[in-house]
């Protein structure tokens, strides 16, 4: 198993935001998880990376990447694991990229900031990853700004840079659900083609039914907090 | 970013003042400090025959003086509001990033520096120090960070909340990474606009620091100082004080221009 979460409990503020849910993915796994907005969805993905907003804390259960245990894990040793072994995808690919960031040094920032890449090597990894995320010429959008692409592009140049690293394990955060209907189909297969070839194991957040019945091998179903069912998809 | 065409009259005037600063030493018919003839040249009117502004009491080319003026006042000027800005945009960013009691303090510090009344502490710290560009710029700078720093402060505390943080932090940049690589960056624009408006304010405090006689010591010539000078026989030879007083005037309204038209043209 790459990721294994246990009867994880967050509380944000005073509420508990989770409550007692599991999760457990292994490499080229899809698992979806999928609710009503406000059922907790966002908050397992962050609280599995370490990045639960201000307030938030996660009081009880575990959660384990690869064998190591993250919760009470420090800040440095988190920063090496995202990017770099794990990473996010979020839902609305224009507040997700820096807005004066151009897409290479965007894209070039994740191997950067580990040390993995530099210079020309580099710049060839981008053009991999940017590739695989489905960008066509990819060379070409090197220098643009993000406001200059369309809304499908710059989710793929938030694809590329979440694998340039080649992490095991992808939070996806309802990737589609600002893309126009052709390229959710797009994106999805994108997603599935690199579990497919590179192993990568994919958290599915979405409240999309019948994406999810096509992608996911389990369900993890949310309902203010608790799993309410898991279930395989037939 | 576009810049209208108040920016581009602005920029002009700015860009022409500091060039003929910059080149003082090589277009200035006079060297500024010394006199002439004491008793044929003294207070002569603009357009005179070989002194094309006049001269003042001491027979010194006025032209000359202008321009070497410039060089100081524009020097000070732009020093002063780098240093201000540095230390503004440093306290506003770890105030900002910081938050909580760091953050309390700094603005308190802030707010304390704001209700000091900045030209009663130019004059008292300059009667313990001399008199020089230097120590004008130091004063300067000290005293003008406030506004960037609570501008940068609010500017970082809107970003740091932004997706693309998040999305950063994700990617496995650390909080100081974020901070140098995606928060400042994005806050930059507004500094340099409350950098480029300072202008103005740092050009006029060095005027009149220089015109109470605490700023540059003659024989140096700086507008201020000029104006001082002129002051004196306004009634006679009215060129002496009113030429550097334009020259401040359009200098301060050309920084202003140039901020607005900066601050409108911003991508947002």
């Amino acid at each position: 198993m790459i990721l294994e979460v246990r009867d994880l409990r967050v509380r944000l503020g005073s509420t508990f935001v989770l409550d007692g849910v599991s999760l457990s993915i292994g490499a080229g796994e899809c698992v979806a998880v999928v609710g009503d907005s406000g059922s907790g969805k966002t908050t397992l993905a962050l609280a599995c990376m370490g990045l639960l907003p201000r307030g938030g804390r996660v009081v009880e259960g575990s959660i384990r990447f690869d064998g190591r245990e993250l919760v009470g894990a420090g800040e440095r040793e988190l920063d090496e694991l995202r990017g770099r072994s794990m990473a996010m995808l979020f839902q609305e690919p224009a507040a997700a990229l820096d807005p004066i960031q151009r897409v290479g040094a965007q894209v070039s920032e994740t191997l950067e900031v580990h040390g993995l890449a530099r210079g020309p090597e580099s710049r060839g990894r981008v053009v991999e990853a940017l590739r695989d995320a489905g960008v066509p010429n990819a060379e070409r959008i090197l220098g643009e700004v993000p406001h200059r692409l369309s809304g499908g592009l710059r989710q793929r140049v938030a694809l590329a840079s979440a694998i340039v690293a080649r992490p095991r394990l992808l939070f996806a955060d309802e990737p589609t659900t600002a893309l126009d209907p052709p390229l959710r189909s797009h994106v999805l297969g994108l997603l599935g083609r690199l579990r497919r070839e590179t192993g990568l194991a994919v958290v599915l957040i979405s409240h999309d039914r019948d994406a999810v019945a096509r992608h996911a091998q389990r369900v993890v179903a949310l309902r203010r907090g608790r799993a309410a069912e898991a279930a395989a998809t037939p | 970013m576009k810049i209208d065409a108040r920016g581009i009259v602005g920029f002009s005037i700015l860009g022409a003042f500091v060039a003929a600063g910059a080149l003082a030493p090589w277009i200035a018919p006079y060297d500024p400090t010394v006199p002439h003839d004491r008793v044929a040249d003294a207070l002569r009117p603009p357009g005179s025959p070989g002194f094309l502004f006049g001269t003042d009491l001491y027979a010194r080319d006025l032209l000359s003086r202008l321009l070497h003026g410039a060089r100081i006042s524009l020097a000070v000027a732009t020093a002063s509001v780098a240093l201000s800005a540095t230390i503004g945009v440093a306290v506003g960013a770890a105030a900002g990033e910081a938050g909580g009691a760091l953050d309390a303090v700094a603005m308190r510090i802030t707010d304390v520096f704001l209700s000091i009344p900045r030209l009663v502490l130019l004059l008292a710290a300059s009667a313990f120090v001399g008199r020089s560009p230097a120590v004008l710029v130091a004063f300067l700078g000290a005293t003008g960070w406030m506004g960037a720093a609570r501008l940068v402060r609010s500017e970082v505390r809107v970003l740091r909340e932004r997706e693309f943080v998040l999305a950063a932090r994700g990617l496995g940049l650390s909080r100081a990474q974020v901070l140098l690589r995606h928060v400042l960056p994005n806050a930059l624009p507004a500094a340099v606009v409350s950098a480029t408006l300072g202008l103005g304010g740092a050009l006029l405090s060095e005027a009149t620091l220089s015109f109470l006689g605490f700023g540059v010591a003659e024989p140096l010539a700086s507008w201020g100082a000029m104006i001082a000078d002129g002051a004196k026989m306004i009634g006679t030879a009215w060129w002496v004080a009113t030429l550097p007083a334009i020259a401040i005037a359009l200098c301060v309204t050309a920084a202003n221009l140039a901020g607005d038209a900066l601050r409108e043209g911003l991508p947002r």
